[in-house]
């Protein structure tokens, strides 16, 4: 069993390093994404802020629904990848960095335009805190980029975007499901 | 007259005073009976509360409400038994918080939510399953599971043992544990767990420091990662395992646990792939640009 396990490991390793090999460099993580978003509260009409207060737990779970949907994608993604890998007929149409960050980006793009119509009612230490990690988060990325950069057939670097990523998620996720009275 | 205006004066004084006085938070002192495997389940915004388990069969409450707390409401919901210190829906950004000792019977599970409220909890075995934004969490002789959440609050454990799963944002994960399987992840705080025997332990941090150290058990495994933090691994006893360590562009491998080298990977990066024992378990570590130490006793 554990062998079965090792080979499939093996495969995935293999097809990851295959694409890693098709990476688009141009892909780089978004820079600064807390200046745009305080420009975007700025900017919010004060009728939409009232409406968002009113309805505001429901962009979350709309943005919880697409990062399902967009996870299950995602997941699809690689399992029809190592599947076709098996019978030697994929074909890469995008790069590996794409198939990581895209998901990702859309999901992270529903998210924090859900938390800027909550950011009013979110405690300035737990905004403090999402803006900071996001940051880390964001840093951590580039140089994970930077990396796969000098080495793009490296499945470890992959896999720490992946986990990075992940984190991101967990990290929106988490400040978006403290609930009403609690952010 | 003059009397008359005095006495006036006085009250006008006092019902200035009277917001004040119904201001400040009410001490409660109430208790209910409860069931020996129940639930416990504690909604408090913020303040500081103690949970400790007991041998008596009721749940207690003793101490100061939140100054700007509505309502108390504490009753038996089946297997539940139900304490939420009802808020106002506006700002409560004045006046203190809840100052509340809470007793829970033997065996009943500790379910918690709150905001910036400080949780101390000793002598559970019934279990915890805790949410707080900000709170910091410090436990003692907790037992069968450890689920903690919060966003910039730290997690404490002692002496404890069960099923764990910690997360935090921002905040450190400090435990003396004996679990079987643990999970303590975290974006920027650090982990630093002592472990007594694991069987599956998983932790990872972006830019957070990890420090692990137990006995891994046979066929056991443990998974490690990072991004710019340092991971320090330190095994007791003779381990059974086969490991794969690898560390990114600038990050760095110093094996202390055995006489394999580490090997330079061009471009500038190290790995580390050794069998221990008889290379049961698994132990697998990544850093992008940390540094990975391990130490034991394997040779």
């Amino acid at each position: 069993m554990k062998q079965d396990d090792e080979k499939l490991a093996d495969l995935a390793e293999h097809s990851i390093r295959r694409q890693a090999g098709l990476l688009d460099k141009e892909i780089q993580p978004e820079t600064e994404l807390w200046p745009r978003i305080e420009a975007a509260i700025k900017n919010l009409p004060q009728q939409e802020v009232i409406n968002a207060n009113t309805n505001r737990w429901m962009p979350m779970a709309m943005a919880a629904s697409l990062l399902l949907a967009i996870g299950s994608l995602g997941f699809a993604g690689y399992t029809s990848y190592s599947v076709n890998q098996n019978t030697g007929t994929f074909v890469a149409e995008e790069s590996t960095l794409n198939l990581i960050e895209q998901p990702y980006m859309v999901a992270r793009t529903g998210y924090l335009t859900s938390l800027v119509t909550d950011e009013q009612q979110m405690s300035p230490e737990v905004r403090e805190v999402l803006k900071k990690n996001l940051k880390i988060i964001d840093d951590a990325a580039r140089e994970i980029h930077k990396a796969l950069e000098e080495n793009p057939n490296d499945p470890f670097l992959t896999d720490a975007l992946l986990l990075t990523r992940q984190k991101e998620m967990d990290l929106l996720n988490q400040v978006a499901s403290q609930g009403p009275d609690t952010i | 007259m003059k009397l008359v205006n005095f006495q006036k004066n006085l009250v006008l004084v006092a019902l200035c005073y009277l917001p004040g006085t119904l201001l400040a938070g009410e001490f409660v002192e109430k208790s209910l009976s409860a069931q020996p495997n129940g639930i416990v389940e504690i909604h408090n915004v913020r303040g500081d509360i103690k949970v400790l388990g007991w041998d008596k069969q009721e749940v207690e409450i003793r101490g100061e409400l939140d100054d700007l707390a509505e309502e108390l409401i504490f009753e038996k919901q089946g297997k539940v038994t139900l304490i939420r210190v009802k808020m106002p829906n506006k700002n409560v950004n004045h006046g203190d918080g809840s100052k509340l000792v809470i007793n829970i019977p033997n065996g009943n599970r500790l379910d918690f939510s709150g905001v910036s409220t400080d949780l101390i909890i000793k002598n559970i075995d019934g279990g915890i399953d805790i949410r707080t934004v900000s709170g910091d969490v410090d436990g003692k002789n907790i037992h069968k599971q450890l689920f903690v959440t919060t966003v910039s609050g730290d997690i404490e454990f002692k002496d404890s043992s069960g099923r764990a799963k910690l997360g935090t944002v921002s905040g450190d994960i400090e435990g003396n544990l004996n679990s079987q399987g643990i999970s303590a992840n975290s974006v920027s705080g650090d982990v630093e767990l002592e472990l007594t025997e694991f069987d599956e332990l998983s932790a990872s941090t972006v830019s957070g420091d990890l420090k692990i150290e137990g006995k891994l058990k046979d066929d056991g495994e443990a998974s490690l990662n990072n991004v710019s933090g340092d991971i320090t691994l330190k095994l007791a006893s003779k381990v059974n395992a086969r490991a794969n360590i690898k560390s990114g562009p600038g990050g760095s491998i110093t094996n202390g646990l055995s006489s394999d080298k580490v090997k330079e990977i061009f471009p500038n990066q190290q790995k580390l792939q050794m069998t221990l024992g008889d290379g049961s378990g698994r132990i697998k570590i990544y850093t992008v640009s940390g540094s990975i130490r391990l130490s034991g006793k394997n040779h």
